[in-house]
């Protein structure tokens, strides 16, 4: 079902995710801290299923810990409830914890639904293009980390074998630090070899080409348009002052006129279009087979 | 080969740091100051770690690291990010800054940082992105950067005891420090002395145990490990 959305080119989801993240970091107002934060849950509900539900319940605690945090550190506001040791405890800084809480509850979820749908080699081909040595790297290591852990398993059951074992913690400790030596020497001594390769393979010549081939079809520019238009009005809404709050030193909006209204519309719309595309699809699919 | 040599000349931080140091930083926090409400600390924090980071990243690239230079930096790296997998029955024991400080010796400076961000950006494809990656990034950047900085040149020497308390220091005071306040701004946008303390205090157990696992590491290994990537250097003429 999330295909829809994964099958975007690479350069098209990142804008996505920048826009979310970064909308969600910067927005305290209450209702677009809500929007993000459902619009956030629906989108990982659609691409992970019932797991989303385990990062809800893991981001809960972080979250309540904040609002926890900022009613403890933060004495500004207006209205103070009760006095804990000398210090106020305000309603204004309850409700801000509050909102930072989900705020970072959202950003959680949405990095949850970044690291589903960006995955590494979708990074490295949109780095490849401004950074072709920083993205070779980055590649190498995702390379190199599996092939360790085989390696480190090997020196383990050697070690095993030869005698080591290991009843003491000290001990333990031991074999593993001279693992860690044995896996370094080793994996150096064949990282040349895999330079020597590459510098016969012609790396560094020109017109060099990439595993994955993305090409920027009709569909990824007109996502692309509406993700930057929506992100433009949103962006417009918040820097206009339409939908400005603040929470101290009392909570105050601003008058929730048609302009407010307007720059929560597209900010819902932007953050659901990634939903959108996939219910789109799965409802096409359903009429399809509907017709069988 | 006498080409080979002057292609590898490490190339200094150029125009980038300067103009990142000297127009950007400020020109940022003046308009965090100004423009950025509510959350400016947070925002503007990340725009200045962007401008640390990007010097190093763009000498590496401009650089054109031949084949075994990013081989080595590859390795030096996957150890250090999969280095818990040999420890992985000792929680919170992480072998991963003790070895970026031995890079940031053997490679210098400015490769210890290099590596020491590139290893938790891909070590976190594993562990989670999020708002963390930056802060996590430039503190084992930073971590890196401080040891090429003080061991390279000799003025200290490199001997395993004063090697291993730099690198307890270096992990509560370097990667504590900013991971910490990181995980502050994250949380509630805003910095009070107060709740700085109460973040550091509540973070020392972790940053403790690290120091203490950092500590380990450098005092046995070290010795070994600097062997071994000295003698890499000699034998195929790199310097990540």
């Amino acid at each position: 079902m999330s295909r829809a959305f994964d099958s975007l080119h690479p350069a098209v989801s990142f804008v996505f995710f920048l826009c979310a993240v970064g909308f969600s970091m910067c927005c305290m107002n209450p209702v677009m801290l809500l929007i993000s934060f459902i619009s956030s849950l629906l989108f990982l509900f659609v691409l992970t299923g019932e797991k989303s539900l385990k990062y809800l319940l893991f981001s809960f605690p972080a979250a309540a810990a904040v609002a926890a945090v900022n009613t403890a550190f933060n004495h500004r506001g207006a209205t103070i409830l009760l006095y804990v040791n000398g210090n106020p405890i305000t309603l204004e800084s309850i409700v801000y914890g509050t909102a930072s809480g989900i705020m970072l509850m959202s950003v959680i979820i949405w990095f949850a639904c970044l690291n589903r749908v960006m995955t590494s080699d979708k990074l490295i081909y949109l780095f490849a293009r401004v950074s072709p040595s920083l993205s070779l790297l980055f590649s190498m290591i995702l390379r190199f980390v599996p092939k360790m852990k085989r390696r480190a398993k090997h020196i383990a059951s050697a070690q095993k074998c030869s005698g080591a074992a290991a009843a003491k913690t000290a001990d333990r400790i031991k074999n593993s630090l001279s693992a860690v030596v044995i896996l370094i020497s080793w994996s150096f001594e064949d990282a040349a070899d895999t330079a020597d390769s590459m510098k016969c393979r012609g790396y560094g010549l020109p017109g060099r080409s990439v595993f994955y081939k993305y090409s920027l079809t009709l569909k990824d520019v007109s996502v692309l348009a509406a993700i930057i238009l929506f992100a433009a009005f949103s962006a417009a809404g918040g820097i206009s002052g339409a939908v400005y709050v603040s929470y101290f030193p009392a909570y105050s909006a601003a008058a929730c006129g048609g302009p407010a209204f307007f720059t929560y519309a597209a900010y819902a719309v932007l953050l659901n279009i990634p939903l959108g595309l996939c219910l789109t699809e799965e409802l096409k699919w359903c009429f399809l087979k509907s017709k069988i | 080969m006498q080409e080979t040599k002057r292609k590898l000349k490490r190339q200094p931080l150029r125009a980038a740091a300067f103009v990142s140091a000297l127009i950007l930083i400020p020109a940022t926090m003046a308009a965090g100051i100004i423009f950025f409400d509510g959350r400016k600390y947070y925002i503007t924090s990340l725009l200045l770690i962007l401008y640390i980071m990007l010097p190093f990243f763009l000498s590496f690239e401009r650089r054109k690291p031949q084949p075994k230079e990013l081989a080595a930096a590859a390795v030096m790296c996957a150890v250090a990010a999969g280095g818990r997998i040999a420890f992985f029955w000792l929680p919170q024991f992480k072998p991963t800054a003790a070895l970026i400080i031995m890079a940031g010796i053997s490679f210098g400076p400015q490769s210890g940082f290099l590596l020491g961000a590139v290893t938790a950006f891909v070590s976190n494809f594993y562990f989670g992105q999020g708002p963390w990656t930056p802060w996590q990034m430039l503190a084992l950047g930073l971590t890196g950067l401080a040891a090429g900085l003080i061991f390279k040149k000799s003025y200290l020497p490199d001997n395993p005891l004063l090697l291993s308390l730099f690198g307890a220091a270096a992990a509560i005071i370097i990667y504590g420090g900013i991971v910490n306040l990181g995980s502050l701004l994250i949380s509630t946008g805003t910095v009070t002395v107060r709740s700085l303390a109460a973040s550091y205090l509540a973070g020392l157990p972790m940053d403790a145990v690290h120091a203490a696992s950092t500590f380990i590491f450098l005092f046995f290994a070290a010795g070994p490990i600097l062997k071994i990537l000295k003698r890499i250097k000699a034998k195929y003429g790199i310097y990540v």
